[in-house]
């Protein structure tokens, strides 16, 4: 074990899941009870190859591990979460991405505790469109570190795909060098307890635009966490959350935009959305900014939870479309918009869509009981 | 220049810091104090308080109860600035050598003199039908005038209210903001003392506003008073609230608490002027619950103070119940702090909330807004709004935006946008070019800035509030 995984294992001996509460009334967004369950379960894990057609498909199903992982973003202490999965990876893959790649990782299946980790470097002034895709079938966490170094501008779509069974966590980490640009598109099925948990971190003159788009259906229950730090001057940053409810699940979409003292004439754009689909449908919304600057050039968040208007279904319905027809074009519509939002390119933007739109479909064929719709304006 | 002038032109400056050290009162004056408890927060340390005011049984047993749960009860680990605040070395209860009084001639000198510095005796003479003052620990004048005594209502202080109206105060004391809510609740129950109480009859509605004022006159002291009002049926009043404090060497400490039931149909709007000098460290708690369609206003200025903590918080329990939240935080200077914010609680059908604020940081401060939406299931179709933005003034200040919404109702529609930027050094250049002072163009630029939430807010609240803002940006409020 290298001294990486080894302080791991040491932090994740002391670190709580959690130092502060997310609220006064809701303790905790994550259900940290369900992983701290299934952790130590036993059982083996065996690794399956991913449906489609791949550049690359890394795990032991495909190219061995290449990587003995000696650093990362996550930060150890921060959470148990981040420690236990370092502290519990066999291997993990590095791939220098260069041009157009698409990337799959073995999907892992069984009852005991699984952890992956992908690190994908974008070089110097290169330029790269990857998409990956990350399949679960089994409890435990997947780590995928991005890497946009100076000059570079990278697109990076990245499907997450759990098991509905399992506790999951998503540990999504970028790093935007100086001058660097990335476009990002997260786009998340559900599992019983999923965490999102994203971080962006930006130098000088950086640029970035990203979204994530999550499902929560029957009893799910999604956390989507999008953090932002702005650490370098003239840095700017576009940042959208959805989160699509139905059935008795739960979705949050929240996170922090921070523009730390040298991101001097930095912006930075947030916003949250949760779209409700049913009556039993629950979402919470949290954007948040820390400006620890007062050189900012602007900055400014928004959160809304709304359900889908009224007046627009019975326009559609009064041209013939099914309830459940209507739903899917305006839902298709919303997800549509946001992909746009994004700014990944053609072929990972048309992938992210049909994901997107088969997921819509799922959401609305879950039973809901009724539909919900919001009255037209007067 | 010669001796005589350069010790006139020291003197000139010795008057001016004296005065711009962020407070109209001027350094802390010695003034008698009858007595003085001062000790570790204990048993008998709150028997002594309970004894030393003449309490009824029930009272004592819910400080005791009160300290049993501060005892117990973590304290809040995401609060900044309040480490270095020791509970046991302030003055828990401090009861000054003033007889009670009901008209200003009949309060010492040097009481009267801070009132009417203060501009008290006029506001109450002009446009207030009450006023009850506390300095320290207890309520040294309460001034009922004809409109209150027509109407029936029952103003007076809290402590008297006890002794009087046993059975009204147990009913709603302690049940709108529970003492184990947090740390600083509890422990604002065990120490209490002073405060007001208003009880408005069913279908009374009192024209002009009733204010109390806090007054904490020394170093090392802590204020605990209490404000409960019960609005009955289809009431309605304007309570006021303001604070202010001497320049002090070292800090103070404010933990007072407002309670407000209003019942079905009745309507409270509550103000608070908060311009504690730059010594206070202050934790103000504030809730309210709203019963079918009753309303209730907030408007929260907390222009002064070292550090400020407060989240004035409306439960709205029955359906067609709503609450407007307006809050105005200026964090002006280095280590100063104002974490203000709202929390709505949406607990029936039809409910209706809006929270405005409005936060600006300047000199090294630091503004946080903090909120919560909270809708809970069976709140069909309520509507929320928030607004929170921030202005920063200069390089070194920050700003924090942390609101959460948590929505267990589909049908209820909540939103929230909120604005961070910064002064740009152009306005500051254009205004200066045509004489306006760096603190007059910050002053002005602020009142425009909120100048959107003061529309609809009551004159005398508009014109406190723009005149505070103009003493905080002007040599007065820019140190200490």
């Amino acid at each position: 074990m290298n001294k990486l995984r080894a302080r791991a294992l040491e932090y994740s001996k002391v670190t709580p899941w959690q130092k502060v509460a997310d609220s006064p009334v809701t303790k905790y967004y994550t259900d940290w009870r369900s992983f701290e369950e299934v952790l130590d379960r036993p059982g083996q894990v065996s690794y399956e190859r991913p449906r489609g057609e791949w550049d690359l498909v890394l795990g032991p199903c495909g190219s061995d591990y290449n990587y003995d992982i000696d650093e990362t973003l996550l930060d150890l202490r921060a959470s148990r979460l981040y420690s236990e999965h370092v502290a519990r990876l066999e291997g993990a893959h590095l791939v220098d991405a260069k041009g157009r790649l698409r990337v799959a990782l073995c999907r892992p299946t069984g009852e005991a505790w699984a952890s992956q980790h992908l690190v994908i470097n974008v070089p110097e002034r290169a330029e790269a469109d990857v998409i990956i895709y990350a399949p679960r079938g089994a409890p435990g966490s997947t780590g995928v570190e991005v890497k946009v170094k100076e000059g570079a501008r990278a697109s990076v779509l990245i499907v997450a795909e759990p098991d509905p069974r399992w506790p999951t966590a998503y540990l999504i980490r970028r790093a935007v060098g100086v001058r660097a640009s990335l476009s990002s598109l997260v786009v998340a099925s559900p599992s019983a307890v999923e965490r999102v948990d994203e971080q962006t971190v930006m130098a000088a003159r950086s640029r970035l635009t990203h979204a994530s788009l999550t499902f929560s259906w029957g009893a799910a229950r999604v956390d989507n966490l999008v953090d932002t730090v702005q650490g370098g001057r003239d840095s700017s940053a576009d940042v959208y959350g959805l989160g699509v409810a139905s059935g008795p699940s739960l979705v949050s979409v929240r996170g922090t935009a921070i523009l730390t003292p040298q991101a001097a004439g930095s912006s930075s754009r947030f916003i949250v959305e949760a779209l409700l689909l049913d009556e039993q449908a629950r979402a919470y919304t949290m954007p948040m900014m820390r400006i620890e600057t007062g050189d900012v050039n602007v900055a400014s968040h928004r959160a809304a939870q709304y359900r889908l208007p009224g007046d627009q279904l019975f326009y559609l319905e009064s041209r013939g479309l099914s309830p459940g027809e209507a739903m899917e074009l305006l839902l298709r519509g919303r997800v549509d918009h946001l992909i746009g939002l994004s700014g990944v390119p053609g072929e990972a933007a048309g992938t992210a869509r049909s994901l997107a739109y088969a997921l819509v479909k799922r959401s609305l064929t879950g039973g809901l009981t009724p539909r919900l719709e919001a009255p037209a304006p007067s | 220049m010669g001796e005589p002038v350069r010790v006139a032109r020291e003197r000139e400056l010795r008057e001016v810091i004296e005065l711009s050290e962020g407070s109209v009162l001027g350094r802390v004056m010695p003034y008698p104090k009858e007595v003085e408890i001062r000790g570790r927060i204990s048993r008998d340390l709150i028997e002594e308080i309970s004894r030393s005011k003449g309490e009824p049984e029930w009272m004592r047993l819910l400080r005791l109860r009160a300290l049993e749960t501060f005892e117990k009860l973590p304290a809040p680990n995401w609060l900044e600035g309040v480490e270095s605040v020791d509970l046991d070395e302030i003055a828990a209860y401090v009861r000054p050598k003033v007889e009670a009084a009901e008209s200003w001639d009949q309060l010492p000198d040097w009481l009267r003199d801070a009132y009417a510095k203060l501009g008290l005796p006029e506001a109450e003479a002009k446009v207030l039908s009450g006023l009850t003052a506390v300095f320290d620990s207890e309520n040294v004048i309460t001034r009922v005038k004809e409109e209150l005594k027509k109407k029936n209502v029952v103003f007076l202080s809290m402590d008297e209210a006890v002794k009087r109206y046993p059975d009204l105060v147990k009913e709603y004391f302690g049940r709108v903001f529970p003492m184990a809510d947090h740390k600083f609740a509890a422990l604002h129950y065990a120490l209490w003392s002073g405060g007001a109480f208003v009880y408005l009859p069913p279908g009374t509605k009192v024209i002009n506003p009733v204010e109390a004022f806090f007054l904490i006159g020394g170093e090392m002291e802590g204020q605990f008073e209490h404000t409960l009002i019960v609005a009955d049926e289809g009431s309605y009043m304007h309570f006021i609230e303001g604070c202010a404090a001497p320049v002090l060497k070292k800090f103070s400490f404010h933990d007072g608490m407002v309670e407000i039931y209003a019942k079905r149909r009745s309507e409270v709007h509550f103000t608070t002027i908060q311009n504690w000098s730059g010594s206070i460290v202050n934790f103000n708690n504030k809730r309210a619950i709203a019963e079918e369609e009753a309303s209730v206003e907030w408007v929260e200025g907390s222009i002064g103070s070292r550090i400020t903590l407060t989240y004035p918080t409306t439960v709205l329990k029955g359906p067609g119940a709503r609450t407007k939240n307006i809050s105005i935080g200026i964090a002006n200077g280095p280590g100063k702090i104002k974490d203000v914010g709202a929390k709505a609680i949406h607990a029936a059908p039809n409910t209706r909330s809006l929270i405005i604020s409005k936060s600006i940081s300047s000199g090294g401060g630091i503004a946080t807004y903090r909120g919560l939406v909270k809708v809970l299931r069976g709140a069909t179709n309520s509507l929320s709004h928030v607004q929170c933005d921030s202005l920063i003034l200069d390089k070194e200040s920050r700003a924090y935006t942390l609101p959460r919404n948590e929505v267990d109702e589909p049908t209820a529609e909540v939103t929230h946008e909120a604005t961070v930027g910064r002064l740009g050094e152009d306005q500051l250049f254009y205004l200066a070019s045509r004489g306006v002072k760096e603190g007059e163009a910050k002053a002005m630029i602020v009142s425009g800035f909120i100048r959107d939430v003061l529309r609809g807010l009551p004159l005398e609240t508009v014109s406190i509030l723009l005149k505070v803002i103009e003493l905080e940006f002007s040599e007065l409020g820019s140190v200490g």
